[in-house]
């Protein structure tokens, strides 16, 4: 009797801990009338709701491990863990935590500041680009689900509440108009219903059982995080540096020195060309957009190498297709179908785009 | 019977020799590294291994670093499952429970003496480390990983709070081996199964298809002391690693208490 009485206090005491997590995650939420279009407007205008998150993102896009990438093949595959201290849209922090360390950016005004713990660097980059890779403050939920929603041609839907982040959270779906012509099936962003900072998005891709893009904060709290906590100074013994292309990608915009055409197999240039303007075109209809990318001899050597026959590298949301056209390697890289790249890589090759000296 | 315990874990030689092999594995790290002055590649190798070069300060959280995925937990679950099996299998167990001792107070006793090798061995590790970097790598000022500065008395008090934690989570492994010594007359086995519950925890919390269960995984959380180390501290990893643990040790001492305390002992 006392031997069951013991093993039984013991067996309660476990039972009573294993069902706390689903009784946490059973809280049931609440139903809000807000139409999706109501949702839209307020994401929109969330980027001047001061707050500091925690959240983590993780993205399903295998890319080939390029040296020129960086991190960018890591930061598309895997999860990434950030905490975000917000105040306005030109005045924040976001620090990508590893298990080491931390590569932190640091926005205030027009200077944008990168902090890399690992080999105690400081990046510093005045003005915004046009073109470059993204980094870890892109794929916050509250970043990337304006960036997403701001998208022209889509249709949009309410969808039933959610607890984020201990809240809940009404849901907005945005599809694409013409879903033929992109691999994007739908984004879905929940949204703290007070604030209309956006908590949790998911990206799916056409015939994907699971999101290839899911970003949500975890903790969240609202309000001023204060100036101390966006500041930032450099350290003793770090290196600092000043660049204006801080990644390959905004390099090849700046140096290459093709004129891309305004219209390339019927789809618009989001960026016409004209002064100023880099060598890197994205073609932009809604969901459905591509870049086409001119590279030098020796990155442009490297990718072909590393192609498969028929220079295609294709992910569920995202086909890459490399080529030549004349002398000059191009990558075309869009949440488009194959086919809508090789028209385009064959309107080049058609029209090959005029060399317009060293920029 | 609580001091008899304690004077009997700091009379056996063994809890010295482990005491010094922990010790032992970072100080020879430091010392190649010293050397050769290469440390890892940055991001690679064990957590802040590869600041060490510009100053020692940090190392004893480098040490941690070093000892804790393996030879950390071994040596406590080596410990905490020799503590009630070692008895039975040297026979000394039933004449411990003829003297007017209760099972309970017994077991405290051994929970008391494992609990002081586990604070004994991290605080050596971090002291031993800290004067090995501070002779071999010189006491520079330090930053945090958010790139803020830290005073000393910034520094102490993280290395201080790194030792908490880690201790903490020891007691996790600590009270696994416990349980098991209790269930088992044989030491090896006991320690050897609270090592195999730490392997297999550390093999799902890498696989990604494991995700549901990874946050109630026992080791899932050691590694959050690095979080002291950032600017603010970032507390969420490190408060869920200090509430898994203190479940994992009330669940497995009661467990421990339930089974011990109604066991029939024969040996």
């Amino acid at each position: 009797m006392l031997r069951s009485w013991r093993w039984a206090a013991v067996a309660a005491g476990v039972a009573a801990l294993v069902s706390l997590p689903t009784l946490a995650g059973a809280l049931p939420t609440r139903s809000s009338d807000v139409t999706a279009e109501e949702l839209r407007d307020l994401v929109r205008a969330s980027g001047a709701v001061a707050h500091e998150a925690y959240g983590e993102s993780r993205v399903d896009l295998p890319l080939p491990d390029v040296d020129a990438l960086g991190d960018v093949p890591e930061l598309l595959g895997s999860t990434t863990r950030t905490r975000t201290a917000w105040r306005t849209p030109l005045d924040w922090r976001v620090d990508r935590l590893t298990v080491a360390g931390e590569t932190d950016v640091v926005r205030a005004g027009a200077l944008t500041t990168t902090w890399d713990s690992a080999d105690r660097s400081v990046t510093r980059l005045l003005g915004d680009l046009p073109v470059r890779l993204p980094r870890a403050d892109d794929l916050t939920a509250p970043v990337l689900a304006r960036r997403l929603v701001a998208t022209p041609d889509t249709v949009l839907s309410r969808l039933p509440e959610r607890r984020v982040a201990g809240r809940s959270a009404p849901g907005l779906r945005v599809a694409p108009a013409d879903p033929a012509q992109t691999l994007v099936e739908s984004v879905d962003v929940w949204v703290e219903p007070g604030s209309g900072l956006p908590l949790r998005v998911e990206v799916r891709a056409d015939g994907q059982r699971n999101p290839v893009v899911t970003a949500v904060v975890l903790d969240l709290e609202l309000g001023d995080p204060g100036a101390r906590r966006t500041a930032f100074d450099p350290p003793p013994g770090s290196t600092e540096t000043t660049t204006q292309a801080p990644d390959v990608a905004a390099e090849v915009d700046r140096l290459v020195p093709f004129l891309l055409p305004n219209v390339l197999a019927g789809d618009g240039r989001a960026d016409p060309a004209g002064l100023g303007t880099g060598g890197v075109a994205v073609y932009d209809r809604g969901f459905e957009a591509y870049a086409v990318v001119p590279l030098d001899r020796d990155l442009g050597g490297d990718l072909l190498e590393l192609a498969p026959p028929g220079g295609v590298f294709a992910t569920p949301l995202v086909t890459v297709l490399v080529g030549r056209v004349e002398r000059t390697a191009y990558v075309l890289v869009g949440t488009v179908p194959e086919q809508v790249l090789r028209d385009a890589l064959t309107a080049l090759r058609r029209d090959p785009p005029p060399f317009v000296g060293d920029r | 019977m609580i001091l008899t315990e304690l004077a009997k874990l700091v009379r056996r030689p063994r809890t010295w020799v482990l005491v010094a092999l922990l010790c032992a594995l970072p100080t020879v790290v430091a010392v190649f590294v010293a050397v050769q002055e290469i440390a890892p590649r940055p991001g690679t190798g064990p957590a802040f291994l590869s600041a060490v070069l510009d100053s020692g300060t940090l190392f004893p959280a480098a040490a941690l670093a070093i000892v804790l995925p393996l030879f950390l937990p071994v040596a406590v679950a080596v410990v905490a499952g020799e503590s009630v099996a070692g008895e039975a299998q040297a026979g000394t167990l039933r004449y411990l429970l003829l003297r007017p001792v209760g099972r309970t107070r017994l077991l405290v006793a051994k929970l008391v003496s494992t609990l002081a090798f586990t604070l004994l061995s991290v605080s050596f590790v971090a002291l031993t480390a800290y004067a090995v970097g501070v002779a071999l790598f010189g006491s520079a000022e330090v930053s945090s990983v958010s790139g803020t500065e830290f005073s000393t008395a910034d520094a102490t008090v993280r290395i201080v709070l790194t030792v908490l934690y880690v201790g903490w989570s020891m007691l996790g492994v600590a009270s696994v081996a416990l349980f098991l010594s209790t269930l088992t007359d044989s030491p090896l086995v006991a320690a050897l199964g609270a090592v195999g519950v730490l392997v297999a925890s550390t093999l799902l919390v890498t696989l990604e298809a494991a995700a549901a269960v990874q946050p109630y995984l026992p080791t899932r959380y050691w590694l959050a002391f690095i979080d002291l180390y950032r600017d603010p501290v970032l507390t969420r990893d490190l408060l869920r690693g200090v509430g898994l643990q203190a479940v994992y040790i009330g669940v497995f001492l009661a467990a421990a208490w339930a089974n011990f305390t109604t066991k029939d002992v024969t040996s």
